[in-house]
């Protein structure tokens, strides 16, 4: 019969509480003992306390009896012996055995007889006869006292002695107890640490071991051994476990070949529930399936990629050619647009001008009617000026002429002096008056000559002024006219002007608007290259990308045949 | 009036000053005239008139000298240019501005002068005798030359002299 774990952790318990049992019996014997010993004891306490009372409460009633007596008053105790509570404890003394009995009943004479003498005392008393009771009560109360103290101590040594010996018995109690315990303690803790090697040798170390063995199977590593063998549930755990790990070897290995490129393995499923070997076995038979086929389509991706590759190199070189045609066309188209724009805008600039200088012209054609108003204006007036200088003229012309008279009219003067004075001369003595007047009347003659020096002096400046205004006016009038003339040249060439730059403005607008339209039109073209020129570049990074790809296709599809040529195929499957 | 009448007071004194220099012993009285920039003088006994310039009439078949006649006041003068006379030559331009009639007994000629000047007293030992280096010609018709460079005419010998009478007729 197999010894199995249960078995050997319940007969380890089993023995654990054999143990336990029989300690505790001994234990629980001794506890009763204890209990037994404690009633007892319990019960001499009452004893002893009922002693007491008793002792205390005739005590007391005596000293009351003797204070009653100094005090001449009745004491309120209950003197007969009927009503004493001593009847009453004496009924609860526990009484167990004769000696007690005997002892008791004693005391109860003595008790009895006690309160016989309270009774005589109290007669005594009421009859006054107080020293008498005193006398009573010192001889026969202090006497029943006495034989009551007798009584009571050895009843109270007994009491004591008992207990002394129940305590005694007690120490001994606790003593062997105590031992026990420390006994049972040790034997316990030797037992459970025999169960517990024993245990751990069964159960924790097989576990222990297998937690490891499947931790590292969980890491991967199922190249584990299982060493341990019994012959109990852990023992099948254990094979179990090998087994387990036997298959876990199995399907790795051959997994290990199928990663090596050897498809030429197969596995034998171990069950109908074998998942995971069925599994392995329909991935086996796919993967060959697969393998050949990818054999197969790799030698014709291969061919087909390098094909690819060439044809889209040559679109990418075409389109790269046509990109840069396009370019260097919509470069031009932008030029042709950018001189259109130039040559419109300067159009349209010329036309505004004109109307500009028009309005100039005509401004300028205005100012000259004015200018040769004004210049008409001038020549009548000069022609005005030049009559007053004719007439100023003339007037100093005539001026000069009576000048010229006067001068005249001096020479003659001064000829007549001169002849006057010679006659006088000749007339010799009578003539010296006459040659007085002769030669006042050249003084006179120089005079008028000197006045008419300075006149025709002014006359002259006169004249040079009048000629240099006559001048001034010819040449005003000359200027006038010249002007005039000049007026009506400008006139004439702003008229021309005006007509020239109205023909001007015309041709302008007409260039402005046929500009316009070739303007509109190189925007469609503009338009029209930069959409082919967006197209074809688009294209030519679509070619681009193609070719790349097809690149990598090719690299793709050696490497993928490189990784073919690695795995062997099962041809069976 | 009242100046006027200083006027007239300076002249008077004036006047009379002349009077009391012009009183000399052996003075000549003399008319200055000039032609060209000579200055000549000549006695005024012998000047009858001084006379405006008037146009000339020339006269052929006579002597260069011979300028000319007029006519003045019914009678017929011929009038001479003493430069061409002299033989000297003009120097400045013709600008004759009197005819000095000279006159003395029977002979009258009129001389062409460009201005004529006042009348002075010159007393006769004022006068020089013309220097050697001076080109005179005809120096005996010269009385002598003033101080003042003035050549002063012998109007005597002049009007005597050969070369004045011309013979008229033709």
């Amino acid at each position: 019969m197999r010894f199995t774990i249960g078995n050997k952790i319940f007969s380890a318990f089993g023995v654990l509480f054999a143990v336990f049992l029989i300690f505790g019996i001994q234990m629980y014997q001794k506890a009763e003992e204890m209990r037994k010993a404690s009633h007892e004891r319990v019960e001499l306490s009452t004893m002893k306390t009922t002693l007491n009372q008793m002792v205390i409460l005739h005590y007391s009633r005596l000293m009351e009896l003797d204070e009653a007596i100094h005090t001449k008053s009745l004491p309120t105790f209950p003197i007969a012996y009927e009503e004493c509570e001593f009847t009453k404890w004496r009924a609860a003394y526990p009484v167990n055995d004769p000696h007690t009995k005997n002892e008791l009943e004693k005391l109860d004479s003595v008790h009895k007889q006690l309160h016989i003498v309270f009774g005589q005392i109290v007669a005594l008393m009421k009859q006054n006869q107080y020293d008498k009771a005193t006398e009573l009560y010192e001889s026969a109360v202090k006497k029943n006292l006495h034989e009551m103290i007798a009584i009571y101590q050895p009843m109270f040594n007994e009491i004591d002695q008992h207990h002394r010996a129940l305590v005694e018995k007690r120490d001994t109690n606790l003593d062997e107890m105590k031992t026990l315990l420390i006994i049972g303690l040790l034997v316990t803790l030797g037992l459970i640490a025999i169960f517990y090697l024993w245990l751990r040798r069964s159960i924790i170390t097989p576990a222990s071991q297998m937690t490891q063995i499947a931790n590292e199977i969980s890491k991967g590593n199922v190249q584990q051994e299982i060493r341990f063998s019994a012959n109990d549930e852990i023992g099948d755990f254990a094979n179990a476990f090998r087994g387990m790990i036997v298959y876990m070897q199995e399907f790795s290995a051959v997994a290990h070949r199928i990663g090596e490129g050897d498809l030429n393995v197969s596995i034998t499923p171990r069950s109908e529930n074998d998942v995971l070997g069925k599994a392995l076995n329909n991935m086996l038979i796919t993967l060959n399936e697969i393998m050949t086929q990818l054999k197969e389509g790799t030698f014709a991706l291969n061919s087909a990629t390098s094909e690819i590759l060439a044809t889209a190199s040559q679109v990418s070189s075409g389109a790269s050619q046509t990109y840069s045609a396009l370019t260097q066309t919509s470069a031009s188209i932008e030029e042709i647009k950018q001189t259109a724009k130039v040559s419109s805008a300067k159009a349209v600039q010329t036309a505004e001008s004109t109307v500009k200088v028009m309005e100039i012209a005509q401004n300028g054609s205005d100012g000259l009617d004015e200018n040769m108003k004004g210049l008409n204006q001038i020549k009548e007036k000069m022609d005005l000026i030049a009559s007053n200088i004719i007439q100023l003229n003339d007037q100093s012309q005539m001026i000069s002429e009576i000048i010229t008279t006067v001068e005249d009219i001096a020479n003659q003067s001064n000829m007549l002096a001169v002849n006057a004075s010679i006659e006088a001369v000749k007339a010799g003595e009578q003539g010296k008056g006459f040659s007085v007047v002769a030669g006042e009347l050249k003084n006179l003659a120089e005079q008028s000559k000197q006045g008419t020096k300075q006149v025709q002096k002014i006359l002259f400046d006169i004249q040079k002024v009048t000629g240099t205004l006559v001048m001034v006016a010819e040449q005003g009038g000359k200027a006038v006219e010249s002007g005039v003339a000049q007026a009506l040249k400008a006139k004439s060439s702003m008229e021309q002007l005006n007509s020239s730059v109205l023909n001007a403005a015309n041709s302008g607008r007409q260039i402005a608007a046929s500009y316009e339209q070739e303007l509109s039109g190189m925007d469609q073209i503009s338009n029209a290259m930069s959409s082919v020129k967006e197209a074809t570049s688009q294209n030519l990074s679509s070619i681009k990308q193609v070719e790349m790809s097809a690149k990598d296709l090719s690299t793709l599809s050696q490497k993928i045949k490189a990784i073919m040529d690695h795995y062997m195929i099962d041809e069976s499957k | 009036m009242n100046k006027s009448d200083t006027i007239l007071r300076a002249r008077a004194i004036a006047a009379a000053k002349v009077e009391a220099s012009n009183i000399l012993e052996d003075g000549i009285n003399l008319l200055h005239f000039r032609i060209g920039k000579e200055k000549y003088a000549i006695e005024s006994e012998v000047v009858s008139e001084v006379y405006p310039s008037v146009s000339l009439t020339p006269v052929p078949y006579t002597p260069s000298y011979i300028q000319g006649i007029f006519h003045i006041r019914g009678r017929f003068v011929s009038v001479v240019n003493l430069n061409d006379f002299f033989g000297i030559e003009k120097m400045s331009e013709d600008q004759t501005g009197f005819i000095v009639l000279l006159g003395h007994g029977e002979m009258e000629f009129g001389v062409v002068v460009d201005d004529v000047m006042d009348q002075s007293e010159l007393s006769r030992k004022q006068l020089q005798m013309i220097p050697s280096d001076f080109d005179f010609p005809r120096a005996d018709l010269v009385l002598g030359m003033s101080e003042e460079g003035v050549i002063v005419f012998d109007g005597k010998k002049l009007m005597a002299d050969s070369a004045m009478k011309i013979q008229t007729e033709v």
